[in-house]
């Protein structure tokens, strides 16, 4: 709901950043997903999409890299080994400190109750499996974009 | 097999008025009496010729008896047709009953057929909720889908990405081949699974329970030979200085050895007396009117082993029921106590269930009590037991009317319900019902809820103390009700759970009322 409210109107239009930015201005992404070869496309993708991208294959590997790499984005896998996507998202959403990170949940189609759950707990967007790339992509930047951390 | 057109039953009661026995008939009719006597129990089929001879030599309406007669098997005919299956122009009136009087055999291969496709019906929708509910089948969904994403974001990334450089193209590569070799073992493995869990191969077989329902049905739930044997074990038992119970137990003992105690310690009787009673009758019945069971069983035919043990299960319960309550007693007892079920109940030590079952098998040719139906729902309103010979015809599949009392018995527990109920079709009917609640345990252990519910024409109700004071000669107080909504073409039942038979606009309405009415 939030998310709607602060949605920038035209944000497509917003010019990409980057480039003649400095590094420390490209936006984080952290992927997390257990099967490593989609762990390997989306990796691909978000580092083609020119994000600083950061990897974790269960939920407590996500949680670690949420403290120690700050990212902006963490693109959430919901069956993961140990902790599952919903536990983390919960746990993000519980600190103050991470409230500007945004999440993007994925999980199997047709689990339109874990759809809501993810809304629930704080997730931002939410993207079935099997996705398309450039979807996936565009989702990303929406997410970022609508909700960034707020103008100085 | 059976035949159940009902004309066995008006040859058998055309004779009885005529004060003929089975040989003067045939005689009259130029045939055998063995012959005849198969056709009084529905084992032959009545011919053309024969109903010829019969309405010459009797003076019959051929015509009438021929609508008249099958209408049990007409109205099996009308329940089917409703059943939203035949999505077409309505099978009317007419149709169904020429198709009952002329065509029999085709009426009853439609029923088998309808009985068949119920099953399958079922069938499937148990099949869907398990597979639904499989964790074999959630889990491999997940593996699926997962799979189904790497081969998808692979795909396209070659596709969008046709400057990749050459070792990182083969690596995306390598991992589509990985990918669809590992999805060619994941569906492998999913139809190995279906297929080992395959489709039972009962499938086109109807349950056990139909089975013998139906069985019972097409001997109109009353077996001559069955109460006789009755007759003669309850013969064999007299004098009962000590009771019925002891006699039984007694006989049991001498006949196996076996001698029935009470558990516990100290004894405490788990069950009330009236079923040990009818449990020991029915252990009894099946020790010594053994081949009178069986020539039954033998004359139904193949049945599954399952139909078969239950069917020789409930026939033994109706030699027991005839050996505790035994025709001719019972019978006169009903009569003299204007069927009293209660004190019916007193006087022959039997439940409420026992005894309006009792009174639905009261048709010996020549000697009926009235005419009674029976049914069992229990508190969710799955009919469990029914049968007919009041003439109202009881829907064989799926729901009754809401509006009968055999539910409303819920609402007031332990007390009989009265109702005169009005069809349709101008017909009505005296219904008695109450409900009751079976333990099973002691205190925590889960109760059964039953309603159990009898009924007769209302031109048989003033012979039943239940018609005292409801006014039955007018039809002020009756309740307009139906068989089964499907059947039922009231447009103003504001208790309607399913569409009218013709599915019209008034289907409509009522969904539209249901989806805004006040809560």
């Amino acid at each position: 709901m939030i998310n709607d409210a602060e949605k920038a109107p035209g944000s497509d239009a917003v010019p990409p950043r980057g480039g003649e930015e400095a590094d420390d201005m490209t936006q984080r992404v952290l992927v997390v997903e257990d099967e490593p070869h989609i762990l390997d496309s989306l990796s691909f993708l978000m580092k083609q999409a020119g994000f600083d991208v950061r990897l974790a294959r269960d939920g407590d590997a996500a949680l670690r890299m949420v403290e120690s790499a700050a990212p902006d984005l963490v693109l959430l896998d919901i069956m993961l080994p140990r902790r599952d996507g919903f536990d983390v998202c919960r746990a993000i959403r519980a600190n103050p400190q991470w409230k500007d990170v945004r999440i993007v949940m994925l999980t199997a189609k047709g689990r339109e109750p874990d759809r809501r759950k993810g809304m629930q707990l704080g997730a931002d967007e939410y993207i079935t499996k099997p996705f398309s790339n450039r979807e996936i992509v565009a989702r990303v930047q929406k997410a970022l974009d609508g909700g960034g951390p707020p103008a100085g | 097999m059976l035949n159940d057109t009902g004309f066995g039953n008006r040859i058998r009661r055309l004779r009885t008025r005529n004060r003929d026995t089975q040989a003067r008939m045939a005689g009259r009719l130029g045939i055998s009496a063995s012959y005849l006597n198969l056709i009084e129990n529905d084992r032959r089929p009545l011919t053309p010729a024969l109903l010829g001879r019969l309405a010459e030599a009797y003076g019959v309406d051929e015509q009438a008896f021929l609508a008249d007669a099958p209408a049990r098997l007409r109205a099996d005919l009308a329940e089917i047709a409703a059943d939203p299956l035949y999505p077409g122009p309505r099978l009317g009136e007419r149709d169904l009953t020429e198709l009952a009087a002329t065509l029999p055999a085709a009426a009853r291969a439609l029923q088998a057929l309808f009985r068949a496709y119920l099953s399958a019906r079922g069938e499937a929708r148990g099949l869907g909720e398990r597979l639904a509910g499989d964790p074999f089948l959630a889990a491999a969904r997940h593996r699926l889908l997962t799979r189904l994403t790497s081969v998808r974001s692979y795909s396209e990334i070659l596709r969008d990405n046709v400057d990749l450089a050459v070792s990182r193209r083969q690596r995306f590569v390598d991992v589509l081949v990985d990918e669809s070799e590992q999805l060619t073992d994941l569906v492998s493995e999913i139809f190995d699974y279906l297929a080992a869990e395959g489709t039972p191969a009962s499938a086109a077989q109807e349950s056990p329970t139909t089975a013998v329902a139906e069985l019972i049905r097409s001997h109109n739930n009353h077996f001559p030979d069955l109460e006789e044997a009755a007759d003669a074990v309850r013969e064999s038992l007299t004098p009962m200085p000590a009771g019925l119970h002891a006699a039984l137990v007694e006989a049991l003992h001498r006949a196996t050895g076996a001698v029935i105690e009470t558990a516990g310690d100290p004894p405490a009787p788990a069950l009330p007396l009236e079923t040990r009673t009818f449990q020991a009758a029915r252990g009894l019945a099946l020790l010594s009117c053994g081949p009178a069971i069986d020539r039954r069983l033998a004359e139904a035919g193949a049945l599954p082993a399952a139909a078969g043990a239950l069917y020789r299960h409930v026939l033994g319960g109706y030699v027991a029921a005839a050996v505790i309550m035994p025709y001719g007693l019972f019978r006169q007892a009903a009569a003299d106590l204007r069927y009293d079920l209660e004190l019916l109940q007193h006087r022959f030590g039997v439940s409420f269930e026992q005894a309006c079952h009792r009174l639905a098998t009261l048709q010996r040719p020549g000697a009926e009590g009235v005419p009674f139906h029976f049914v069992r729902v229990d508190i969710a309103g799955n009919v469990s037991k029914s049968f007919s010979a009041s003439g109202l015809n009881i829907p064989r599949h799926g729901g009754l009317c809401p509006r009968w009392n055999a539910h409303l018995a819920f609402l007031t527990p332990a007390q009989i319900d009265t109702q005169v109920a009005q069809l349709p079709d101008g017909a009505r009917y005296l219904f008695v019902a109450k409900a009751l609640s079976r333990a099973s345990g002691g205190h925590g252990a889960p109760r059964s809820h039953y309603a159990v519910a009898i009924g007769c024409d209302i031109s048989f109700a003033p012979r039943l103390v239940y018609a005292d004071g409801l006014g039955t000669d007018g039809s002020a107080f009756a309740v307009p009700v139906g068989l089964s909504c499907r059947q039922c073409p009231r447009p103003d039942c504001a208790q309607r759970a399913a569409p009218p038979p013709d599915g019209s606009i008034a289907g409509r309405t009522w969904s539209m009322t249901t989806a805004a009415g006040p809560q």
